[in-house]
């Protein structure tokens, strides 16, 4: 499965740009930005249509594992009244992850059903769907007259879902991605509802280079036309050096509040 | 006043082409004048509630919603919901709406098997029939939803649009509620019924039964006054002058009220009736006067000379007494009410103005027969008869005095007593109008179409994610749901008692922690719950739906709430309770309360007015007690017929007494102008012999003009048009029987040593 994109990353200085499908653009792209271990601190801003702000910071550890699923943490750090609340998801190959919610007033973790892909995520505008790695196979891609944004050339892609089944679990009937072409980095995505109206944007900016292939974004912004709402994810800190321990990601290191340490 | 009358009546031609100039240019600044059935304006400004409801709409969001109904009982039948999502969709985009309510914006929460699912309630249009029927189920079983957006039946539900109007643009709801009936209609035929409802429908058709009324039922009452004019005076010239110079002058209103931006409102949409019906009365009496000096042989500008000597003064102080009347309420701090005194006493203004240019103009111009003149036969003998009845009952004036008092103050007693201000907005539509029908229906299936917020402020941000404060929330919506008057409240403690119950299901209503709360929280995108807790949780909004429409029915009730409120809430809570339509009740009492005082005002003016112009305060109050009479039938008879006291309702007694007023003071003009040469009595008689014909033939005819009017879509206009046909009889009988009665008192013609002096213009009648 991985052996496709790995060999693109290797012809990459071969096969011209312009050939690539873009599917390939898309496989590229996933297998150049996935880091086998990282851990960010970000903020997460929220700002309603009136300008009212709301703050919260929280930490995410991410971990490859050798068959290239991922498993992640996400913990609130702030305000004090949801400090602790965790989300544990683990990717399965051929299945839909495995999602624990634990909040510690209850201090039980609660599985969650996969049905809540198109449901918004802890309050903001992204969805679980948006956090998610991107399912490939469930959609089709299709250039689109690239651009040039900024001064940089853009690819820019259509993804709809590839059936029935990816229909239902997506909340969008089509995306517009623009991905950088000379990082294979996605600088901007258009969400589009079934009646192809404007759902929301997400732009990423601050660029930063974390290796000779991988670039993350250090401020992301979602605007949701839809809700009239937006969120600005900042990132105080980020940590690609340190080997998360699979421990981490069990549901005992949470019971236990060793999470929080 | 005189020398310009009689300029005019020696230069018709000019005058007229200037009159004729100014109304030509008039039309332009009228054609402007629009419509406004706003409900802002109808709210006192100032207002401490108002500043209240301005700041609960501020944090929350209006409380006044637009919706649309769907009744099917195959609602979630796969075509139907797909429809209805296409429905959903295409009202999202109107320009306006910010969001849109409805089954599809419903997140469900379930725990299967230790599996919390948290969704769309409609993640996907169902494809079967079981799939149909499972949604139908869970739908039915939403806490949130019922009664609320889902009928208790799960064969209705309503899709409720929040919308932002752009304050400049003043029809935008009307705008609003146009674009939502255009979306909607293709959708129509795939329903049992799917209509609208809502603020901005109800003022949409506000206002286009005000057009319609304008249109249909003000030209046709205007067309059986001229005939009944014709009629009864035999002379097309007599009929058509008064509505030539209530016509010129209602032009003129527009172009001002075009000028200034005044909207036609429901208020200001009456005051071409009192023009008409204030103004043509010294028409008529201009005109009688100079016929009575054509029929005396007098030749045509003798006859318009004696006219204007006559009656100038009285053309002048009657004008001013009305004129000033009106011009008080300009003091009002209800801005709709205000620009109404505005409009009014600017069209009582230009009236007399246009009076006293256009007839003797038109006199002096047009062709006429009046010296050749003589009533039809019938109409004849009927004066006559009458005459000699009023007659009789001058013979005994105790008596007749005492029967009319007793019978005046015995029925505005029991107008006192039984007529109340009441309210309801819906109540202006015919009871088998589609807008009462629609409300019916909403309120059958969903216990209530109207919305009131109870609105909790906490000391600290933050306390609305504290049990202890959020336990006084469900305590006041549980108190809420035991009373048979509230349908359904709805706050952010349904939300989390929603999502607790999919965690814990204990029974429990409420976590006892403030962080579960808080954790509970992180489920919900705050605009979910942005109608009901502020973004920092220090203010908290119960919406409440209810199904009490009378605003004499829903005032005591809200204040037993308030009460309820005042004896349970926390120390550490204020809570207020506010609303569009709460804001607009106390309004409308206040705007009855201003009219009620305008009367007086009027009353009194009326009597400086006639002590000034008869130099005696003793006739200027005694002849001012006719005009108070009819007031008293005209709440006799509410309270009767059972007619609220309301904005339109409540102008009938300041039509009446300005009315009344306008035919005292040309009687005592004219016995005052006589009683030097001839006997009491038989200056009495000589003063009813000449104005009989003149008022009656008004007042008929203006009675019938009314009684068209009781035609109208509006309730208030439809009681207003029958009121003005009771207080126009009242004043009627009040100024041939009551004042002709009082004159023939001695108390009215003292010696010579107390003589009379009035102002010098009556010396000449």
């Amino acid at each position: 499965m991985r052996i496709l994109p790995a060999l693109l990353i290797t012809l990459l200085p071969i096969i011209g740009t312009a050939d690539r499908t873009a599917r390939e653009v898309i496989e590229t792209q996933t297998s150049l930005h996935t880091l086998s271990n990282e851990t960010v601190v970000m903020n997460i801003s929220l700002l309603d249509r009136k300008g009212h702000q709301e703050e919260r910071v929280l930490r995410r550890l991410d971990k490859e594992d050798p068959n290239q699923l991922t498993s992640s943490l996400t913990i609130f750090e702030a305000p004090k009244d949801i400090k602790g609340t965790a989300l544990l998801t683990r990717e399965n190959e051929k299945k839909p992850n495995d999602q624990w919610l634990y909040f510690p007033s209850q201090r039980r973790l609660q599985r969650i059903a996969q049905s809540r892909r198109n449901a918004y995520f802890m309050g903001t505008d992204f969805t679980y769907e948006d956090m998610d790695p991107e399912k490939i196979d469930d959609f089709l891609y299709t250039h689109l007259e690239p651009m040039n944004v900024n001064e940089v050339d853009c690819y820019v892609i259509e993804a709809v879902p590839a059936n029935k089944a990816a229909q239902k679990s997506s909340g969008y009937a089509k995306r517009k991605l623009w991905i950088r072409k000379d990082i294979l980095f996605t600088i901007k995505i258009e969400f589009f509802d079934r009646k192809g109206k404007l759902l929301k944007t997400q732009t990423n900016h601050e660029l930063e280079q974390l290796n000779s292939n991988t670039w993350r974004a250090n401020r992301s912004f979602m605007d949701n036309a839809a809700k009239r709402h937006q969120t600005e994810i900042t990132v105080i800190s980020r940590d690609t050096r340190t080997i998360l321990s699979d421990e981490i990601f069990t549901d005992r290191h949470i019971r236990t509040g060793r999470y929080m340490k | 006043m005189r020398r310009l009358m009689s300029w005019f009546s020696l230069h018709p031609v000019f005058t007229l082409i200037v009159i004729g100039l100014i109304s030509a240019v008039a039309t332009i600044p009228a054609s402007r004048v629009r419509i406004e059935a706003s409900i802002d304006s109808l709210m006192m400004e100032n207002d401490p509630d108002k500043a209240y409801y301005l700041e609960t709409r501020e944090l929350f969001g209006s409380e006044a919603t637009a919706l649309v109904y769907s009744e099917d009982p195959d609602l979630f039948a796969p075509a139907k919901l797909e429809a209805l999502q296409n429905l959903v969709y295409e009202l999202e985009n109107i320009e306006g709406v910010i969001s849109a309510e409805s089954l599809f914006s419903v997140t469900e929460i379930t725990n299967t098997d230790g599996l919390l699912d948290i969704h769309p309630l409609i993640s996907w249009i169902p494809e079967t029939e079981t799939e149909s029927s499972n949604l139908r189920k869970s739908a039915g079983r939403h806490p949130v939803i019922k009664g609320l957006l889902l009928s208790p039946t799960s064969d209705a539900t309503i899709i409720q649009l929040r919308y932002e109007t752009d304050k400049q643009q003043k029809d935008a709801l009307r705008t609003l509620s146009e674009a939502i009936e255009q979306t909607i209609a293709p959708y129509t035929p795939l329903f049992q019924r799917l209509e609208q409802m809502g603020r901005p429908y109800i003022v949409e058709r506000q206002t286009a039964y005000i057009l319609r009324d304008q249109r249909v039922v003000l030209p046709l009452a205007v067309c059986v006054l001229v005939i009944m004019l014709v009629l009864i005076l035999n002379s097309f010239k007599g009929a058509v002058l008064p509505l030539l110079t209530s016509g010129v002058s209602i032009l003129w209103t527009l172009a001002f009220m075009g000028i200034l931006d005044l909207p036609i409102t429901a208020l200001s949409f009456m005051v071409p009736s009192l023009i008409i019906v204030i103004g043509s009365t010294e028409d008529i009496h201009l005109l009688a006067e100079y016929r009575s000096g054509r029929m005396e042989g007098l030749r045509r500008n003798e006859a318009v000379k004696r006219m204007v000597s006559r009656l100038a003064i009285a053309v002048v102080f009657t004008a001013a007494t009305t004129f000033s009347g009106f011009a008080t309420i300009i003091a009002t701090p209800i801005p709709v009410l205000r620009e109404f005194g505005l409009v009014a006493s600017f069209g009582l203004l230009v009236n007399p103005i246009v009076t006293i240019s256009l007839i003797p103009a038109c006199l002096a111009l047009l062709p006429d027969r009046s010296a050749h003149l003589r009533p039809l036969r019938f109409f004849a003998v009927l004066e006559a008869r009458t005459l000699n009845l009023l007659s009789a009952t001058r013979r005994h004036p105790g008596i007749t005095l005492t029967t009319f008092f007793i019978v005046c103050l015995s029925a505005g007693i029991y107008g006192i007593i039984h007529v109340e201000a009441d309210n309801n907005l819906i109540s202006f539509f015919r009871p088998e109008s589609p807008v009462v029908e629609r409300v019916d229906r909403l309120q059958k299936a969903f216990s209530g179409s109207e919305n009131f917020c109870i609105r909790l402020d906490a000391q600290v941000q933050g306390a609305f994610k504290d049990p202890e404060v959020l336990q006084y929330a469900i305590q006041l919506q549980s108190h809420l749901q035991q009373q048979y008057w509230l349908g359904r409240s709805i706050s952010v403690t349904d939300y989390l008692s929603y999502i607790h119950q999919a965690f814990i299901d204990d029974g429990s209503v409420l976590p006892d922690s403030r962080q579960a709360i808080a954790e509970y929280l992180l489920l919900l995108h705050h605009t979910e719950i942005e109608p009901y807790v502020t973004p920092d949780f220090q203010s908290l909004n119960i919406m409440v739906r209810h199904n009490v429409r009378s605003s004499k029915e829903l005032m005591p009730l809200i204040e037993q709430l308030r009460e309820y409120i005042r004896s349970t809430r926390p120390d550490n809570v204020e809570i207020g309770i506010t609303g569009e339509t709460l804001l607009v009740n106390k309004a409308v009492s206040a705007i009855v309360r201003g009219q009620l005082r305008g009367v007086l005002v009027i009353a009194l003016i009326a009597a400086i007015s006639m002590s000034l112009l008869f130099r005696s305060f003793r006739i200027g109050f005694i002849g001012l007690i006719p005009n108070l009479l009819p007031i008293g039938i005209q709440f006799g008879i509410m309270a009767l017929v059972g007619i609220p006291l309301n904005t339109a309702t409540s102008m009938a007694a300041a039509i009446s007494i300005g009315l009344a007023v306008d035919d005292t003071i040309h009687l005592l003009m004219r016995f005052y102008g006589q009683s030097s040469e001839l006997p009491p009595a038989e200056a009495v008689d000589r003063s009813l012999n000449h104005l009989l014909r003149p008022v009656v033939a008004t007042t008929i005819s203006l009675i019938l003009g009314f009684y068209i009017m009781r035609f109208s879509h509006f309730t208030p206009i439809s009681d207003f048009a029958f009121l003005a046909a009771v207080v126009l009889t009242s004043a009627l009988l009040a100024d041939l029987i009551i004042t002709p009665t009082l004159l023939s008192l001695p108390i009215m013609h003292p010696g010579k040593r107390t003589a009379i002096k009035p102002h010098k213009g009556i010396a000449e009648l």
